[in-house]
């Protein structure tokens, strides 16, 4: 990878302009019965790090990729490690199997398909080795989840990334995958309780149980996105404009975008420009908080590495054993 | 996934009084996706029967001692930005104590993201584990 990055930066000035193929806008339903495969593309919560490394290299050139790479590689390291608590509190949860429910409930629509097909894969068929064209579905839905925790702590997001994907075979024989249409998805929980250095703590507070939960309700909103999305109201915004004062507020809490739906603790909006995306908020805020009340309670005592501003130390090192019973995901 | 890449261990790692494997338990979600490194991903079937010949290799016998169980929660390899994350999770039972979770996440920078580096991760992680299952084990032996 710090290889990629230098041979990057030097061939940056030799790049030539890339027009960014059309989308097709695909009739209704998509299909009848259309193939969606699920890409189990991870195992744990993430953590988001910032691009460190490429932004500094790319004004200051090979030193600066350099000294940008080692910083961004110590900044994922310690982020790596603060996640561990959250990532001990879920783990026995299972958002794969959360997500394939979700989407076998709900994905039957008439906008994109009444009896969609879904199948869970490693990987997507056309990029497994030796796959060939007579092994896999001409045209497919190729859905990608992904659950992260922002750098900061301050926002915990499940995306949902949708490629309308059609498959032609090369001469030789290999497949040649061509997105027909790219729809990305979010669900955010910004935390707003506690000050911005307690956060990770505060999440830890919130307790394994509440979390699972959290995610349960976006894999949920996440595959009503995609079924309204496809529906006719949902094309008729793929276009449109937002304006610059759009927001919505939910629980004292604003957010930039076009107010697509409401419910108690949440909202949709469309944000962007030209192709518009969906993202839905459900802050968690004091009142929303305290309903996890007993939860947070246990969470500290059973996982000690969670006392606010405890370093974790990346496990080079040991870590420290963690009773099991902190493991109170679903 | 070649197992013989991953199961070696330091020769240094050894149990300090008698333990008997009651059993190695493959609980992951999955056993088809284990992760990977740029293109190269990797499945591990037989994560189980790694483990439980690391735990023979570090002197947990068949026959006689206090009874050992192991889970395994997690084993995969991922990347971020331009570090690799292999990571290993256990729970470890030695006799009717309260279970322990063992996690292993010994990051380190991604150089060219090569099937090699791979392997090294997940053999790294996988010995982090087993040290920290020795470390847990031993310190029962002065009891």
């Amino acid at each position: 990878m710090f290889r990629r990055i230098l041979v990057a930066v030097a061939l940056v000035a030799a790049c030539s302009n890339v027009s960014a193929r059309k989308p097709a806008i695909p009739p209704t339903p998509v299909a009848q019965a259309l193939p969606v495969e699920l890409i189990r593309a991870q195992n744990e919560i993430g953590v988001q790090v910032p691009e460190t490394a490429a932004n500094v290299g790319m004004q200051f050139g090979l030193v600066g990729a350099l000294i940008g790479s080692a910083v961004q590689n110590q900044q994922a390291k310690n982020a790596e490690a603060r996640i561990v608590p959250l990532r001990n509190l879920l783990v026995e949860y299972r958002f794969n199997e959360k997500m394939e429910q979700a989407l076998r409930e709900r994905l039957p629509s008439a906008g994109l398909s009444p009896e969609p097909q879904l199948s869970v894969r490693a990987m997507r068929a056309d990029a497994e080795a030796g796959a060939t064209l007579d092994s896999m579905p001409a045209e497919a839905l190729v859905l990608v989840p992904r659950v992260a925790m922002d750098y900061d702590f301050g926002q915990l997001t499940v995306y949902l990334a949708a490629d309308l994907t059609k498959r032609t075979a090369k001469s030789n024989g290999v497949v040649k995958a061509t997105s027909q249409l790219f729809r990305s998805y979010s669900y955010s929980f910004p935390m707003h309780v506690g000050i911005p250095a307690q956060r990770d703590a505060k999440w830890v507070e919130l307790g394994g149980e509440r979390i699972a939960a959290l995610l349960d309700q976006a894999a949920a909103q996440l595959a009503d996105m995609v079924v309204f999305d496809f529906s006719a109201e949902g094309r008729a915004a793929w276009q449109g404009k937002v304006g610059n004062k759009d927001f919505v507020r939910v629980n004292g809490i604003g957010f930039a975008g076009r107010p697509i739906r409401q419910g108690d603790d949440w909202a949709w909006v469309h944000v962007g420009r030209g192709w518009l995306t969906i993202r839905g908020y459900h802050p968690i805020v004091a009142s929303t908080f305290a309903a996890a009340a007993p939860a947070a309670a246990e969470a500290p005592a059973a996982i000690p590495d969670a006392v606010p501003g405890q370093a974790i130390e990346p496990v080079d090192a040991a870590a420290p054993a963690v009773p099991a019973e902190a493991g109170a995901g679903a | 996934m070649d197992s013989a890449r991953v199961a070696p261990l330091p020769v240094s790692l050894r149990v300090a009084c008698a333990y008997r494997l009651d059993g190695v338990e493959d609980a992951r979600e999955t056993v088809t996706a284990a992760g990977g490194l740029g293109t190269h991903a990797f499945a591990f079937p037989d994560a189980a029967d790694v483990v439980r010949g690391q735990l023979h290799e570090v002197g947990v016998s068949e026959h006689e001692g206090t009874p050992v169980r192991v889970r395994i929660l997690h084993l995969y390899l991922t990347q971020n930005t331009i570090t690799k994350v292999p990571v290993a999770v256990y729970q470890l039972r030695i006799g009717n104590d309260t279970p322990v979770l063992l996690r292993a996440q010994p990051t380190s920078g991604n150089w060219a993201g090569t099937q090699n580096e791979a392997y090294r991760a997940y053999a790294a992680a996988m010995q982090e584990a087993m040290r920290q299952v020795v470390v847990q084990l031993n310190a029962g032996c002065g009891a």
